[in-house]
């Protein structure tokens, strides 16, 4: 007899953890997967693609419908968890009658973040989360809205491209006074912000959103500093906030995010949690690839192995803007560290790569990052790099060959 | 047969030729019949050459050979009926030159072995038609059509050119010229076609004494040199070589028709039109007043004649009424042709000198002794000479790319025993010091130099290097008859010489480097090449960087490790590429060239342009050996580990040293350090002058 175990939300943290699973202990769990977008679970990532129109909507689409059929997994889309009842075993489904569990995953993911300011309630202010987002900023683009996005982080970058690659004019506005300043040193941000603005986006830094204008509707954004920007339509994307609350209403340890140990377990042991709403040693990640190691240990722990999260080394590796951008590791470089750094601007290339004690501690990439994936492995097997130091930059191959030399 | 005192020797003396000549008369192989009749002064040059060496272990003593290459030697010489002795510059360009050559000359009188087929000494000289020079008389102590300073040949002279005012004695021969311009006395100069600030011994003395004169005039075919720079009043267009139209003559005495295959490039003119203008504007037109090359040899021609009959070795009498069209289809021809006879003729065979009384003399030479003296200060013997890629002061073969790649930077050589007892290491820099001056220069470590000798190239100046104008250290002491300075055994000290950095540049336009650098200049296909060395901070470079370059710049940094690396680019080409690293990791710059020379830089290439590396990975294939086919020495040291072992061999394989052959010896060399220790780095620098 199979136990049943039940996951909350069907984004790609619950997808990666039914994928492992299957992989390790197939049968023995009788899965359930709950979440409230009405599809299958799709790569997130891509949306700012679909929006852009570089890829279709449908093309997103994780696994297909077979996929986790044959895995005999239950796929309830577009139903909406109310309650954990803890001691019943048992969740409350809004319009649906209770299902129970033997063990349950909370994969319930995040939310962007709507700032506290006059005006933010006006129709025509949005998010970028989700695929009803995009449709719905589809719909601006192609009546040619004027668009603010506030956030010059990896989400409004690219809520910014996908909607002025769809034909609206857009302004970027960002409180630091440098682009993805968590991902990015200032070069690295600098040229990124050249290469965005080349694609007809404007962008402006150390830029405070203080209100929002509008009768009813929005029709401009005021900042601090008196200056009076038109506009259309707002887009949100200034950070996102941990979806905790169907945990914390049932009692489970909760602090940013629902709070687990190494093997993703939360204080309540049968539960368990993972993704952008799990908070482990004291962070949240709001990445892909921490959810995807947090799958693989819970999965391995489900499957009665040992298995332990030890957190991890925290990277970007994506397109941003249609800009490839890597950072990983410690890629400001501070004291006791040195830099090694390349610079192309026509070539829209920035690399820098930070070594600490002989060893690779940090890089950050724009626009190559060709060998962004072995900088991460270099930067995680804490490999000494002193015999590689001159062509380290210029890629593995090369590097390697001199080494063998 | 042999080439007894080489270049890459400092040989001070003729010290194998005494004894030899001591062997061949106690060995009986003297030809006492040519001796008796067509010579004098045989017994007194045999005595002093007894007591120079009188035996073979004399010889093997004062040569450093062993006494059985030595015996062998002289055995080879007695036996061998057919012997021709060549010697260059090891020989003559020394403060005993005349003594050497003198000495090898007694050898040869001796034998009779002069004048006959396969048997004589022959002098390799090194100057382009320096035998065309002697003729019309362009050496301080000759009048012209190879006459001298004797009263009868003034005489003559004065009489054929009616010219009253005719020079009546020896003039100053460089050397001495520049001592007398810098005490004041002579106050006019003018220079043609060479480069004396660069080539001469103590050269920053010459170059401060030109600055003293009143009149200062040069002709020139290039914009630039160390004597230009030194600040002609007046700098004339001359032709070069390919322009001009005349004759030049070859060691065997043969006078060939040179015919201009390129036009002459705007103002520039021949020489003898520019001193004819010259001889018109002071008042002499009647005597000037020369129409063409022809009209001018035919001149030469009648004065080699007048009054000769035999007289004077140099006769071309029969060349006096060549018409124009005849000169100009002129075929070889070897003097003597005197008027009425055939051409041909060997001189000395059967005695016939050209002395008062037929008879060659025997000339007992000083016991040798260098001018210069080593000490505790200047321990070693400085030797100067060419390397086989480039002529004199590389104002012309410095423009070829080709040459330039086998051995760009100037050098000083050392055998491995001296650099290990002063601390020099192979391929680090060291500072040559003599009394006269100091050089840095980058170190090859080889056993081809003797130990006691360091042996530096000649050709850098102060247009192409930094710290390589190896003149300014050599001693102006000179040969008391010939002039010839002792440019092969100025003493010497060497010390090692740190740098922090070293690095490359490659430009298409000519550079002004940050100051206080060490750097050479090398003509690279699309531009020009800089190869530095630097001890300041690194800091310095990119803001000189920035000042040279456009807009669009890749630049890579690291600081940390020493290394600076940028390029600046016009378009998809390379405009300025610069390299900086570390003394021991200092970048090797055969790909960085090769993308240089593209047109178009592709953006793979691009991105690993400031690698130094190609996209490959690949290894560059190293200097450039064999410069006909362009082929490196990683290459040619791959096929020797491969299994080659004979240059022809390397020949079948890469082609390399099939066409002009002059890299063989360095491949044999590169075979012979394979042999010995399978090192990757073989000591070779090919020096050859």
């Amino acid at each position: 007899m199979s136990e049943p175990l039940v996951i909350v939300g069907n984004g790609m943290a619950a997808a990666r953890l039914v994928d492992e699973l299957a992989k390790t202990s197939l049968g023995r769990y009788a899965v359930a997967v709950i979440g409230e977008e009405p599809r299958l679970a799709y790569n997130r990532v891509l949306l700012s693609s679909v929006l852009a129109g570089e890829t279709g909507s449908h093309e997103i689409e994780l696994r297909p419908a077979d996929w986790w059929r044959h895995r005999g997994v239950t796929v309830r889309y577009g139903y909406r968890v109310t309650e954990i009842d803890t001691g019943r075993r048992e969740l409350k489904i809004e319009g649906e009658e209770s299902m129970e569990y033997s063990k349950l995953v909370l994969a319930t993911g995040s939310t962007p973040l709507r700032l506290n300011l006059p005006g933010a309630d006006l129709a025509g202010v949005h998010t970028f989360r989700d695929t009803r987002d995009v449709d719905l900023l589809l719909t601006l683009a192609a009546a040619k809205k004027r668009v603010v996005v506030v956030g010059g982080g990896l989400l409004g970058l690219e809520a910014a491209y996908g909607l002025a690659k769809a034909g609206a004019p857009v302004t970027l506005l960002h409180l630091m006074d440098r682009l993805m300043e968590r991902q990015l040193d200032g070069p690295a941000a600098d040229l990124l912000k050249m290469l965005v603005e080349r694609k007809g986006i404007r962008i402006l830094l150390s830029a405070s959103t203080a209100r929002i204008h509008g009768d009813g509707h929005v029709e401009a954004v005021e900042l601090a500093d008196g200056s009076r920007i038109e506009a259309d339509a707002v887009i949100f994307a200034a950070g996102i906030k941990p979806n905790v609350a169907l945990a914390k209403d049932a009692g489970i340890a909760v602090n940013r995010g629902i709070v687990v140990n190494d093997l993703m377990q939360t204080a309540s042991p049968d539960i368990f949690a993972l993704g952008e709403c799990a908070e482990h040693r004291g962070t949240c990640y709001g990445l892909v690839e921490p959810a995807y190691e947090q799958a693989r240990v819970l999965a391995r722990h489900l499957a009665g192995r040992p298995a332990a999260y030890q957190g991890s080394v925290v990277s970007t590796n994506l397109k941003v803007s249609g800009v490839s951008v890597f950072s990983a590791g410690d890629f400001m470089g501070g004291e006791g560290s040195e830099s090694l750094v390349l610079t192309d601007r026509r070539r829209g290339t920035y690399k820098k790569l930070v070594i600490a004690d002989g060893r690779l501690t940090g890089a950050v990439l724009i626009g190559d990052t060709v060998d962004a994936l072995w900088y991460l492995e270099l930067i995680r097997n804490r490999d000494k790099v002193a015999a590689i130091r001159t062509d380290m930059m210029f890629g593995r191959a090369l590097a390697r060959s001199s080494r063998a030399a | 047969m042999s080439i007894c005192s080489s270049a890459s020797s400092p040989a001070p003396i003729p010290r194998c030729s005494p004894g030899l000549f001591v062997h061949l008369a106690d060995s009986g192989a003297l030809d006492q019949d040519y001796i008796a009749q067509n010579t004098s002064g045989f017994d007194d040059a045999l005595a002093r050459a007894r007591s120079i060496a009188g035996s073979v272990t004399a010889t093997a003593l004062a040569t450093g050979l062993s006494e059985q290459d030595v015996a062998t030697f002289f055995k080879m010489f007695r036996d061998t009926d057919r012997v021709v002795t060549l010697y260059s510059q090891g020989v003559n360009q020394s403060a005993q030159g005349t003594d050497k050559v003198n000495a090898i000359l007694n050898c040869h009188l001796a034998t009779g072995r002069i004048g006959k087929p396969g048997a004589s000494p022959f002098s390799l000289t090194g100057q382009p038609n320096a035998m065309g020079g002697r003729e019309v008389g362009g050496l301080a102590n000759m009048l012209a059509a190879h006459m001298g300073f004797t009263p009868p040949d003034i005489d003559r002279v004065r009489r054929f050119w009616k010219a009253p005012r005719i020079a009546t004695h020896e003039g100053l021969k460089a050397v001495q010229l520049f001592e007398a311009i810098h005490r004041g006395e002579v106050k006019a100069l003018w220079v043609m076609g060479t480069n004396p600030a660069v080539s001469l011994p103590d050269a920053d003395f010459v170059r401060e004494a030109l600055k003293k004169l009143e009149l200062f005039v040069v002709s020139e075919n290039v914009l630039s040199n160390d004597t230009v720079d030194a600040g002609p009043h007046v700098l004339l267009p001359a032709l070069a070589w390919g322009e001009k139209s005349g004759t030049v003559t070859n060691s065997e005495r043969r006078i060939s028709r040179q015919r201009s295959f390129l036009p002459a490039p705007g103002e520039a003119r021949p020489d003898w039109w520019i001193l004819s203008e010259t001889a018109k504007r002071l008042g002499f037109g009647d005597s000037f007043n020369y129409k063409s090359a022809a009209e001018i040899f035919r001149e030469h021609a009648a004065l080699s004649a007048f009054e000769n009959e035999g007289s004077r070795d140099f006769d071309i009498g029969a060349l006096t009424s060549l018409s124009d069209d005849a000169f100009d289809a002129l075929k070889p021809v070897q003097w003597p042709v005197r008027e009425g006879e055939a051409s041909s003729e060997r001189f000395f065979a059967k005695g016939g000198f050209f002395t008062n009384d037929g008879k060659g003399r025997f000339i007992a030479p000083e016991v040798p002794s260098l001018r210069g003296e080593t000490g505790a200060s200047r321990p070693l013997r400085l030797n100067t000479g060419r390397i086989r890629d480039q002529w004199h002061t590389m104002t012309r073969t410095g423009l070829s790319q080709r040459l330039g790649a086998h051995l760009p930077e100037p050098f000083v050589e050392i055998h491995p025993d001296d650099a290990g007892k002063y601390g020099i290491v192979h391929d680090g820099f060291a500072r040559v010091t003599t009394d006269y001056g100091q050089c840095i220069l980058k170190v090859v470590v080889s056993d081809g130099t003797q130990r006691g000798t360091l042996f530096a190239p000649i050709h850098w100046s102060a247009m192409n290097a930094s710290h390589g104008r190896v003149g300014a250290l050599v001693q102006s002491f000179t040969d008391p008859f010939s002039g010839q300075p002792e440019s092969k055994a100025t003493p010497a000290a060497i010390a090692p010489y740190e740098f922090v950095f070293r690095g490359f540049a490659l430009s298409r336009k000519q550079l002004d480097l940050p100051p206080n650098l060490l750097w050479t200049r090398v003509t690279v296909t699309g531009g020009f090449g800089y190869l530095f060395a630097d001890n300041a901070d690194l800091s310095r470079w990119p803001a000189w960087l920035e000042s040279v370059a456009g807009e669009d710049v890749a630049d890579y940094r690291d600081f940390g490790g020493g290394v600076y690396r940028a390029a600046s680019f016009a378009g998809d080409r390379i405009e300025t590429c610069l390299f900086v690293g570390p003394a021991h990791d200092a970048g090797d710059w055969e790909v960085v060239k090769s993308l240089f020379v593209a047109d178009l830089v592709t953006d793979d290439q691009r991105r690993m342009l400031l690698s130094g590396k190609s996209g490959e990975g690949a290894a560059s294939t190293g200097p450039v050996v064999c410069a006909c086919f362009g082929v490196g020495r990683g290459t040619i040291c791959e096929t020797i580990a491969a299994g080659a072992r004979s240059a022809a061999e390397i020949g079948a394989k890469l082609k390399a040293g099939t066409n002009c052959g002059s890299c063989i010896p360095e491949l044999k060399r590169l075979i012979a350090a394979t042999d010995t220790a399978p090192v990757k780095q073989a000591k070779v620098a090919g020096a050859v002058g």
